[in-house]
């Protein structure tokens, strides 16, 4: 399969008619052991018999060690249903992770689910929500007079007594349909699933209802995988060669197998690297970079995500074009992990004693030459400035001038339990700096299943065991072990999204994906550059980043929203940001600029900037998978001006791009006023 | 309220501080003001919820109350202490008797109906289910970054207030919470000129 998604090969454990003409099947992976957490509504594709058929996933996406699904039977199909009919217990199929592109809205104050036909089955991993999370849900299915109802017993059990609904008939089905639009408490969603006729029907029966267009969802599972498509053919100009690119296949990833190397970052047709130029064919643009007149021009293509009709004619630079380093440590681990990227070829951490300094004695830059440098993720790779997106999959080792960082996800170094300590004090006197709002419970308890699973994996002495429903929790570096069920907020001792952030040196931010665009509904957030969690809670990624400068924003923002929108679970893509800060301060909140806005003053009165500090955040984007919620993590490192002096590399690469960034984004990153005396200084060090 | 509510605004000309920004979130009013006609009714509400702050907005709530027809409509207009925490038992109690399909629509002071609005999405209204016709008085809602008190002040993004909670003089930035209805301030004084 492609390297672009996970699959896995599934075994047929079980098999049972559950009705007429309907089949349930249980999938186990033969490899053994877990599979892939899912949120309600979730679809898996299948190759069943040289087809590709999506199936909704029946069963609970907790950490499953299955995934179930129940196939109707279509004589007149593709096939692939009567092959998965056909097929005996023991057969092993292929299966794609799961997507959901079909999951409740969160903040929904209560969910009505529409369905006929074998359209009840996303509900029944919806109707798994009620128990667990006390979500209010009322379900209408409707069936032919004397049709057996597949799974009948356990919608009506999962949905409790009077909240599942079985109209028997059209005429039934239109009254009860009728009462239940014009009934339902504001905040209410609809989610309809059923054969496409109906679920038209369904839509404008509930628009003539007056319920607005984003209050209704609808399961189509047609448009579900966009990147995929028709084959095709690409004929490489030049040397004659011809590359078939298969359905579910991308451009890119069919080059790659057949040997043709072509440089990729995001696979989301988000950044643009991948770009080709000198194509002709018949073009179905899917990607977020090309503008209209490119895209009419016929002669380019995004082919991480865009494809062609019939034949399509490419000049590719066969061997000329090789990935940077950086790109290729990363994609041979593919979307799946690997947690230490090079062994030996990290430098080991900082002795621990040297991270444990007060924060006060550390305003001088330099007590430590070179600490900072050997791990810190240099943001500069061109001798010039230039604001993007700049995404790429993660993790993976990038080597520096002084180093290397980015071998694991989660950063855990000689400063673990010094920041740790720093962010429980701050809590302590401003708990303003952990919010969540209602919905996001839910997926606080993904992330801090997700952030303790990862650092197990990446950190050798810590460790997370499940014990049927609880959890055991073990670092030695803070010397702490805790027991918790997932879910019951009364087994920790703070809410879980706190928790996760007194176990990591990142900063935890949770949004939510809703009404076509993303929202900040949840976060804890003690190292702040500027910015303040409690203010900005509850707004949109648009509203958040409404102070960034227009030209540069413009743009970006709203792609890497895009790009976001699409990530799937299981996808981890990271991205740096660099800024500057007055002397070795984490704590840079607007919460508490009043305390350490004057250090900025001081600092620029010394024309030697001595207390400068390079500010760098590594950001890390991560799809929750139960949640759906998109999890963003911050990493802030400073490397003091001292360092930055101390290699020559460093040295230029950062003058170089300080003349040439624009004024407003000078200003923006705090370097309005001192631009001209750092580059005096970093000038100064480069004649001595 | 979108689209009118996340548009563009030209860049700020006054504050000292401020960059020019394309995509500020200020709510911007422009074609919402005193002189311009209220929004309209939304034809496609099955009942409405159309409440007016300040007794300037009769007119208002009223010409909306003939458009509305025979719907079912709930309608008022809020007349005394705007601060008081009736006005929103009141509303919430209104939010409450809604179904899907009804539509809320607010005239009054930005400060004052930005509020509700926040109170009405709270409760699970969308934005396309909320109308809003501001009033400008010059009054705006700002939220204290260093002590949290929310307080109502005569200001514009720019312009420096005296924070009633910490004392400190607080620039309002030009940064709007639609879920706190408010502008956040900062410290002014910190960061004098260099």
């Amino acid at each position: 399969m492609t390297r672009g998604r996970q699959t896995a090969e599934l075994r047929i454990t079980h098999a049972e008619e559950v009705a007429p003409g309907v089949r349930s099947l249980i999938l186990r992976p033969v490899a053994g052991g877990a599979l892939p957490s899912f949120a309600p509504g979730s679809h898996i594709a299948l190759s069943c018999g040289g087809q590709v058929n999506a199936y909704s996933l029946t069963n609970d996406g907790h950490d499953p060690d299955h995934y179930a699904i129940s196939v109707r039977r279509q004589d007149d199909g593709r096939g692939g249903s009567v092959w998965l009919h056909n097929a005996p217990v023991g057969t092993v199929v292929d299966g794609a992770a799961p997507r959901c592109d079909f999951g409740p809205v969160r903040t929904a104050r209560r969910h009505l689910l529409i369905s006929a036909g074998i359209g009840l089955t996303p509900f029944l991993s919806y109707l798994r929500l009620v128990p667990r999370w006390g979500h209010a849900m009322q379900m209408l299915h409707v069936a032919p007079y004397g049709a057996v109802i597949p799974h009948l017993a356990e919608l009506q059990d999962l949905a409790g007594p009077g909240n599942f609904q079985l109209a028997r008939g059209r005429q039934a089905f239109a009254a009860a349909l009728e009462r239940a639009l014009h009934s339902q408490p504001m905040g209410t969603h609809l989610y309809i699933c059923g054969p496409a006729g109906f679920m038209d029907d369904v839509l404008a029966k509930a628009q003539a209802a007056g319920w607005p267009q984003a209050r209704c969802h609808i399961e189509r599972f047609g448009a579900a995988q966009s990147v995929s498509g028709q084959a095709f053919t690409a004929v490489l100009a030049r040397s004659g060669r011809v590359v078939e690119v298969a359905a579910e296949t991308s451009l890119l990833d069919a080059l790659e197998e057949a040997g043709v190397s072509w440089p990729a970052l995001c696979r989301n047709g988000v950044c643009g690297e991948c770009r080709m130029d000198g194509v002709s064919g018949e073009i179905t643009h899917h990607d977020f970079v090309l503008d209209d007149a490119e895209r009419a021009s016929g002669t380019c293509l995004m082919p991480c995500v865009s494809r062609a009709r019939g034949g399509l004619s490419l000049i590719c630079r066969e061997s000329a074009m090789q990935p940077g380093p950086a790109y290729r440590e990363a994609s041979a681990q593919g979307t799946m992990r690997c947690q230490a990227a090079l062994p030996g070829q990290v430098p080991p951490a900082p002795a621990p004693d040297a991270g444990r300094l007060p924060a006060a004695e550390r305003q001088v830059p330099g007590l430590q030459p070179g600490l900072h440098a050997s791990r810190f993720p240099w943001p500069f790779s061109a001798d010039h400035y230039a604001y993007s997106a700049n995404v790429e999959p993660a993790p993976g080792c990038v080597r520096t001038a002084a180093g290397a960082w980015g071998a694991t996800i989660l950063d855990v170094d000689g400063e673990y339990e010094r920041e740790l300590a720093e962010r429980s004090a701050i809590l302590q006197r401003d708990l303003s700096r952990y919010a969540s709002l209602e919905h996001m419970r839910e997926a606080g308890w993904d992330a801090l299943l997700w952030g303790l699973r990862e650092l197990a994996a990446s950190n050798p002495t810590m460790r997370l065991e499940r014990r049927g429903e609880a959890y055991e929790w073990t670092n030695p570096r803070l010397k702490t072990t805790q027991v918790f069920r997932y879910g019951d907020d009364s087994t920790l001792p703070m809410p879980p999204l706190m928790y996760l952030a007194s176990q990591v040196q990142e900063d935890v931010v949770l949004l939510d994906q809703r009404e076509g665009q993303l929202w900040v509904d949840a976060g804890c957030v003690t190292f702040a550059s500027n910015w303040s969690m409690a203010f900005d809670a509850g707004m949109s990624f648009m509203e958040i980043h409404g102070p960034i400068p227009h030209d540069y924003a413009d743009g970006a923002i709203p792609r890497a929203q895009q790009f976001l929108m699409r990530l799937q679970p299981g996808q981890v893509f990271r991205r740096l940001n660099w800024t500057s800060t007055a002397g070795y301060r984490l704590d840079t909140a607007l919460d508490s600029y009043d305390q350490w806005g004057a250090t900025r003053t001081a600092m620029a009165r010394d024309p030697a900037l001595a207390a400068f500090h390079m500010r760098v955040e590594v950001q890390h984007l991560i799809r929750l998978p139960r949640s759906g919620a998109i999890m963003f993590l911050i990493r802030t490192y400073l490397l003091p001006l001292a360092d930055i002096l101390g290699v020559p590399q460093w040295r230029a690469q950062f003058a170089a791009v300080l003349q040439t960034l624009p004024p407003d984004l000078a200003q923006y990153k705090g370097l309005g006023t001192i631009r001209q005396p750092l580059l005096r200084v970093l000038a100064g060090a480069e004649r001595a | 309220m979108s689209p009118r509510g996340a548009a563009t605004r030209e860049p700020m000309q006054k504050p000292r501080r401020f960059i020019a920004s394309a995509r500020t979130n200020l709510p911007v009013w422009s074609d919402l003001s005193w002189d311009a006609a209220p929004a309209s009714v939304d034809a496609a509400g099955r009942g409405f919820v159309l409440v007016g702050v300040g007794a300037g907005t009769a007119p208002v709530i009223e010409a909306w109350r003939q458009g509305v027809g025979a719907w079912p409509c709930i309608a008022w207009v809020e007349t005394g202490d705007l601060a008081d925490a009736a006005v929103s038992t009141r509303f919430g109690a209104a939010l409450e008797s809604m179904v899907v399909g009804w539509r809320l629509m607010l005239a009054g002071p930005p400060a004052e109906i930005m509020v509700l609005a926040a109170q009405a999405r709270r409760t699970g209204l969308l934005d396309e289910e909320i109308r809003l016709h501001v009033l400008e008085d010059g009054r705006v809602r700002v939220q204290c970054a260093h002590c949290k008190t929310l307080f109502r002040a005569t200001a514009e993004p720019g312009d420096i207030v005296t924070c009633p909670g910490c004392g400190q003089n607080i620039l309002v930035h030009q940064h709007f919470s639609r879920h706190l209805g408010a502008f956040v301030g900062f410290s002014a004084d910190v960061e004098g000129e260099p």
